[in-house]
């Protein structure tokens, strides 16, 4: 079932250079209880596009068109208000940096509590209180550091209540950018661990924006590649990394070397572009080894090839 | 041959306190970055220093080319003993030690143009002049892949990329032909996709000048791409050295087990069962007794906690400092 389904949004950002066309014209469906990598490097628009589901995109973005259907309601029509009950509650979001998106001045209890009387004026003190002891018992915190403040815990451990905070409402979706990689290989991997047993145990469904690919591979049921703004790839992990279709999907697997495997790595040549001025056509067009004519003028449509989609004229 | 021995070097920092701190109490605080480590590296070898953050592995680095000055031990790099080397002593080694860091946006001068930085150092050792300097550093912004070079030459930091700047301070390092290179995370700011170009030219830098290297990473899967031996480190303390391969596929300490079995893969049938250390790393200014994995470790043993494990020799080029072994 799908749980949240974003159709051709474009999200530009109005800077002194130009226009940055972050993200442009991309379609993504999550379905309940499925995580999903959205992995691109910096400059992908992965992070602006989990950033405008939840509405939080800093003031020189506007959402230009397109649709985000969660749970049949479309987001980007809602006021203001009406997102604030969903933020937080129906869904969340986790930083990369747990140090500043924590209050340094308030107890880690205190902002869990907070967080679940914004949402339940129902719920009195005293049972958030045992709420927030739960949640942080259940993240693989003590409850009697309940009363500590953000510095008093370790970088891993902060993101740990982060993930508290996001997950004590239960919400159907999680948002997770770049959960872990502030965070050592041992913690990160720990960290994911987390992700994944709330994922099972209360049906979650997480996107989980990455810039690395063995690591949304090993952990997510389906990845999206991103690049230049636009979503070019989106398939189960296992076929996107064993056989991938996508040029750029191809060339990111061959370019990162692996622990388990003595392998070659192959560059791919050339840079990402400058997205004020994106390239014609199919923006991968300047890298790509198997680039024809057409791919500079017009822009691949969205293709369904063997269950997966890809975005490339090869497939045509 | 060697050309670096390291042995039973220590560094450790004072901790900074306030005023009323010193006043209260005497004691002075230390932390324990590197704690009495050993190795050698030989000539043409890549040799990665692998471990989290904090475990000591860049302050290796800083100490063997002397940007800091170790407190106890020995470095001899080349046959010269350099542990107390003074500064005008120095000068005539940094021709042949080099070092890249991280943060290309740091490491170069923005107001100076990529070319008068890749020629400095050889108007500054007084190896060419500036015509000469001109044409040397042309050809190696050729050879970093930065063409053409009479364009890069003119142009400031600003105006290039991450991967371009990196490919810049490789260059500046490399403009001296020196035998030895630390590399400290050369690669962990720059891009997924350029990542591979970066690594690819200083494998071929090892290759064509038979360069020696001393790779610093906290990604274990850089590590088996570049290097030929790898130790592992944490807290300030060497656990284990051995050839990369035989270490992926023959991990003998418990912590680079755990390491190894946390490294994202994209072949994770070759994963080996899970080992999970209790806990986060310790505080290096109160290390604890012993090994000090022992408080994390789900195979210690009573011995563990009293007495330091040493470095022992297990066969195949291969050393662990663990008392299990």
């Amino acid at each position: 079932m799908t749980l949240l389904k974003i159709n051709n949004l474009k999200v530009y950002y109005y800077t002194r250079r130009g226009i940055v066309k972050a993200v442009d014209n991309v379609s993504l469906a999550i379905n309940k209880g499925e995580m999903v990598g959205l992995v691109g490097e910096s400059g992908s628009g992965k992070s602006t596009l989990g950033l405008s589901i939840i509405r939080v995109l800093p003031p020189q973005a506007k959402i230009i068109s397109g649709s985000v259907i969660f749970n049949g309601t479309d987001l980007l029509k809602l006021s203001e208000r009406e997102m604030r009950k969903i933020r937080g509650k129906e869904i969340s979001m986790v930083f990369q940096d747990p140090l500043t998106s924590l209050d340094p001045l308030q107890k880690i209890g205190d902002q869990i509590v907070e967080t679940i009387l914004e949402h339940e004026p129902n719920i009195s003190k005293q049972e958030a209180y045992n709420m927030a002891k739960k949640v942080l018992q259940e993240v693989g915190i003590s409850p009697d550091r309940i009363g500590n403040y953000p510095h008093q815990l370790s970088g891993g451990q902060r993101q740990r209540v982060m993930i508290a905070l996001a997950t004590v409402l239960k919400p159907k979706l999680i948002i997770a950018d770049e959960p872990t990689t502030a965070l050592d290989v041992i913690v990160q991997d720990r960290i994911m661990e987390l992700l994944s047993a709330l994922k099972k145990e209360y049906g979650m469904s997480i996107l989980f924006i990455t810039h690395d690919l063995a690591l949304a591979a090993e952990r997510s049921d389906k990845i999206a590649v991103m690049y230049a703004g636009h979503l070019y790839e989106y398939g189960s992990s296992s076929d996107i990394v064993n056989k991938p279709l996508h040029p750029y999907t191809k060339g990111l697997i061959e370019s990162i070397p692996d622990v388990f495997m003595r392998k070659e790595i192959k560059e791919i040549p050339g840079q990402p572009p400058d997205l004020t001025k994106p390239p014609s056509g199919c923006r991968f067009h300047p890298r790509c080894p198997y680039r024809m004519p057409k791919c500079s003028r017009e822009e691949p449509p969205i293709l369904q090839v063997n269950g997966r989609l890809v975005k490339c004229w090869l497939y045509s | 041959m060697v050309l670096l021995s390291v042995s039973n070097l220590k560094k450790y920092f004072p901790l900074q306190k306030s005023f009323i701190e010193q006043v209260i109490s005497r004691r002075k605080q230390y932390v324990k970055a590197v704690d009495g480590i050993s190795f050698i590296i030989r000539e043409g070898e890549v040799f990665s220093l692998v471990g989290e953050s904090g475990c000591g592995k860049t302050t290796t680095g800083r100490l063997i080319v002397r940007l800091e000055t170790p407190d106890s031990g020995k470095i001899v790099f080349d046959g010269k003993d350099i542990t107390f080397a003074k500064e005008k002593e120095l000068r005539p080694l940094r021709r042949k030690m080099q070092i890249i860091f991280q943060d290309p946006y740091a490491s170069l001068n923005p107001r100076m143009t990529i070319g008068d930085a890749i020629a400095e150092p050889l108007i500054i050792h007084g190896i060419a002049d500036k015509k000469e300097a001109k044409e040397e550093a042309l050809e190696m912004l050729k050879s970093v892949g930065l063409t053409p070079p009479e364009l890069f030459y003119k142009a400031y930091p600003h105006q290039l990329s991450g991967g371009q700047r990196q490919r810049v301070v490789i260059a500046r390092a490399m403009i001296l032909k020196p035998k030895f290179i630390v590399a400290d995370e050369p690669v962990s700011m720059i891009d997924v996709s350029l990542r591979a170009s970066i690594l690819k030219l200083l494998m071929k830098f090892k290759k064509d000048f038979n360069l020696t290297m001393l790779f610093i990473t906290h990604d274990l899967a850089v590590a088996r791409l570049i290097s030929d031996v790898v130790a592992v480190m944490y807290l300030g303390k060497i656990v284990e050295i051995a050839p990369v391969d035989e270490l992926v596929e023959n991990p003998l300490h418990p912590y680079t087990k755990a390491l190894l079995s946390s490294v994202p893969t994209i072949v994770p049938q070759m994963k080996r069962e899970k080992i999970i250390l209790k806990g986060d790393v310790p505080n290096p200014i109160n290390p604890p007794s012993g090994c000090r994995l022992h408080p994390r470790c789900p195979l210690a043993i009573e011995r563990c906690s009293k007495e330091e494990p040493k470095l022992k020799y297990v066969g195949n080029n291969h050393y662990v400092a663990c008392h299990l072994l």
